[in-house]
């Protein structure tokens, strides 16, 4: 059944040039609620990957349908208001406070005042801002909190599916276990679906439910993390788990 | 400290002057930097988003910054004549580089991670624009703009070079008539309206970088009532400025010596006491008879003092009339032929150039003639200014007839030969029959044996057609004929160069001297 899948991508290829493709005739169903992560090696084209769901990326070949539509016949710019999108280090605009950079997603999308302050009131409790801290700007906050706010920004339209690329690669370890933990507390919690890629394998096996491993364009395996670690698909994939 | 009161006397004696100029300096300045920052920011955010314009237009902006100012001012002037639009293409043109440069440097170099990041929340280009871009170059914009604004400001200094008035005109007028309190305070006042406006921007600066954080209610007023003063103040600049132009008006021009300023005071005063025309005075313009003879042709000057000798073989390039009622005739004819413009009438005086060396020096070596100096003038160093190098009546000729082979040749500016000769740079300079710092400096004025200089006697030309437009300044002009003889010219001079009145008050008490006002 098609819809049971909020993310289905059907043999996708992407190239930037003839015979080199990044995306290799790619296949893959991501279910409503599920935690995805993609890992592999970098240039394997897991960020070409997750940036194709939302158009961030074209692509050559096949077929991807979001939420059951093919993206294909959505304005990219609605589709991608309705997907909740964060990379590196959150990436928060510097000249803007936490509230700020929280209100732009919802202004950008014409919401209005009153939805904006309710929307900023249930975030801010959810990843417990104060007042100080909302109105700080994200150069005087702490690597941790910058990452608190870059998510409570993706979740900000209430979105069904969130993408993350690279999302804690920045941080030391202690802080880094600790978002891992809060991450998927509150997926539990609000039964969003999220993808996300990581060069971490801990990272990718503690999160998702199920993870997809790629090389060279490819999906090599992708199962839960439990199936790949006893059965991996080949030679390649113990090799890679086993660093 | 005495020279601190003289520059304030000055000031406050002549305040309406100097309130006029800095009137001209804002006016030119604020609106050559409202062009620049609409340009320079335009072609900034088109150069972003048109990679293929781009190494061509910072090419081209490039280029025009590296060309010396004072040429620019002169290219233009076949183009744009003389005065405000002259100067106003000239500054922008100047002004465009840090603007445009500091535009698409800021825009560009925006983190790209954060432009990728608003894309993939769902912006759409306009507001990636104005809501990351923009505010996250601004700075950078910022920074471009105020070094505009300062260099404009005090690039518009050189303007009066052109005829554009401003302040520059204070510092030229001082260099030409040897004031030192007027070349200062033309530049204190320049470099006081830049450091003003520079602060003013500063303020500004501030007031928007802390817009995100509350401001307390007494800053809030402090700052907006700031901004109001401001803004009143260049709206009442700009609107004051019309009701000027509606008038019937005349420009007289001069150029940039003591002698052409109180001649055209003169000219200025008389026409401006006896009829209700207004007059505005374009004096002290650096190019001489090159550029103000163009200008008399297009219209942008009216009515300037000339000279014969000058118009003859320099302008009209014809070989030389000893006799100088023969020599006015033809010019008269020529000129009313040829130019549209009248010889109305001579003051009654001839300036003529002249070699002169110190007394002493003569005394010693028995020098009386131009004769005598090219039997010694292998042992001496001449002095002039740039025009006496080029033209057919200065240095070549002269070389031709006297045999005259100096030991070092310096060129200098008009107004500093004197000083060279004081400080013994040069030996033998030329000089004008009527310059005050002959007698001054007990200079000895050779004979010219051969009679090589021609007659250069200051006359008034006017153009024709201002002349049919108001018939009542014949007539008035008219009666300065044969008014000042060669000694009283050299009084005249010698009350601006070394008593230090002003070309106004030498002026005027002279008309009120010969009952003309």
């Amino acid at each position: 059944m098609m819809n049971d899948n909020m993310i289905n991508i059907q043999n996708v290829s992407k190239s930037y040039r003839a015979n080199d493709l990044v995306i290799d005739h790619v296949s893959l169903k991501i279910e409503k609620g599920e935690f995805v992560t993609i890992i592999g090696p970098s240039g394997c084209g897991k960020t070409t990957l997750l940036r194709i769901m939302n158009r961030m990326t074209g692509f050559n070949a096949g077929k991807v349908l979001v939420m059951g539509r093919d993206v294909l016949s959505w304005d990219p710019i609605q589709l991608r208001r309705s997907i909740g999108y964060m990379i590196q280090q959150g990436s928060l605009f510097p000249h803007l406070t936490i509230k700020q950079n929280i209100e732009f997603v919802l202004r950008i999308s014409g919401k209005s005042e009153e939805v904006c302050k309710e929307r900023i009131r249930q975030l801010s409790a959810m990843m417990g801002f104060d007042n100080r801290q909302l109105h700080a700007y994200p150069s005087s906050l702490s690597g941790g909190q910058q990452q608190r706010a870059g998510i409570a920004r993706a979740l900000a339209m209430e979105p069904e599916i969130v993408l993350m690329d690279e999302p804690f690669s920045a941080l030391d370890n202690i802080t880094r276990r600790k978002l891992q933990k809060e991450i998927r507390s509150m997926h539990q919690e609000l039964g969003v679906t999220f993808v996300m890629v990581t060069h971490d394998l801990q990272e990718a096996f503690a999160l998702g439910e199920r993870a997809a491993i790629m090389n060279k364009g490819k999906i090599v395996q992708y199962d839960t993390p439990g199936r790949i670690q006893d059965h991996p698909e080949n030679d390649w994939v113990r090799t890679f788990i086993s660093i | 400290m005495k020279f601190f009161t003289e520059i304030v006397t000055t000031f406050f004696e002549r305040r309406s002057y100097f309130y006029d100029l800095l009137f001209q300096h804002i006016i030119l300045s604020l609106t050559a930097i409202t062009i620049i920052a609409v340009i320079g920011i335009g072609t900034g955010i088109l150069i972003l988003y048109k990679p293929k314009l781009r190494q061509m237009v910072l090419g081209a902006v490039n280029f025009l910054y590296t060309i010396p100012a004072i040429a620019m001012f002169g290219l233009f002037i076949p183009l744009a004549g003389i005065g405000f639009s002259n100067a106003l293409i000239v500054l922008v043109i100047y002004g465009l580089l840090p603007v445009i440069r500091n535009t698409y440097t800021g825009l560009h170099n925006v983190d790209p991670l954060l432009l990728d990041a608003a894309k993939g929340m769902g912006a759409t280009p306009s507001q990636i624009f104005f809501r990351i871009r923009w505010p996250l170059g601004f700075p950078s914009i910022l920074s471009g703009l105020r070094t505009m604004i300062v260099m404009t400001i005090a690039l518009a200094g050189l303007a009066s070079f052109i005829g554009a008035g401003g302040l520059g005109q204070a510092i030229y007028r001082g260099i030409n008539t040897n004031n030192t309190s007027m070349i200062l305070l033309g530049s204190l006042l320049v470099a006081l309206l830049a450091l003003m406006t520079d602060l003013m921007i500063g303020f500004l600066e501030r007031s928007i970088k802390s817009r995100a954080q509350p401001l307390s209610k007494k800053k809030k007023i402090l700052r907006y009532s700031g901004l109001a003063v401001f803004l009143i103040v260049v709206a009442v600049i700009f609107l004051s400025k019309p009701e000027k132009l509606v008038q019937r008006e005349i420009v007289v021009a001069s150029k940039p010596t003591a002698e052409q300023y109180i001649l055209g005071e003169i000219i200025a005063r008389h026409i401006e006491e006896n009829t209700n025309i207004s007059v505005k005075r374009k004096f002290g313009m650096a190019g001489g008879a090159s550029v103000i003879h163009p200008a008399m042709l297009t219209g942008g000057i009216d009515i300037y003092p000339e000279y014969t000798g000058t118009a003859w073989l320099y302008i009209l390039k014809e070989e030389q009339i000893d006799d100088p009622d023969s020599l006015f005739n033809a010019l008269k004819t020529r000129y009313e032929e040829q130019f549209g413009l009248e010889w109305i009438c001579r003051f009654g005086f001839n300036n003529t150039y002249t070699l002169a060396m110190s007394e002493s020096d003569a005394n010693e070596l028995n020098i009386l003639t131009y004769t005598d100096l090219s039997r010694k003038s292998d042992e001496f160093v001449f002095g002039a200014e740039f025009d006496f190098f080029e033209r057919e009546d200065g240095l070549k000729g002269l070389q031709e007839v006297y045999a005259l082979q100096f030991k070092d040749i310096v060129e200098l500016d008009i107004n500093l030969k004197f000083q060279a000769m004081e400080n013994r740079t040069v030996d033998v300079i030329n000089a004008f029959s009527t310059d005050s710092r002959i007698r001054h400096m007990n200079l000895r004025v050779l004979k010219d044996n051969k009679a090589f200089f021609p007659a250069y006697e200051a006359g008034i030309v006017a153009r024709q057609r201002t002349l049919d437009t108001f018939p009542e300044l014949k007539p008035l002009l008219l009666q300065l004929q044969d008014l000042i003889d060669n000694k009283t010219m050299i009084e005249l001079n010698y009350d601006v160069e070394i008593n230090n009145l002003s070309p106004e008050e030498v002026a005027g008490s002279f008309l009120k001297k010969k009952k003309l006002i």
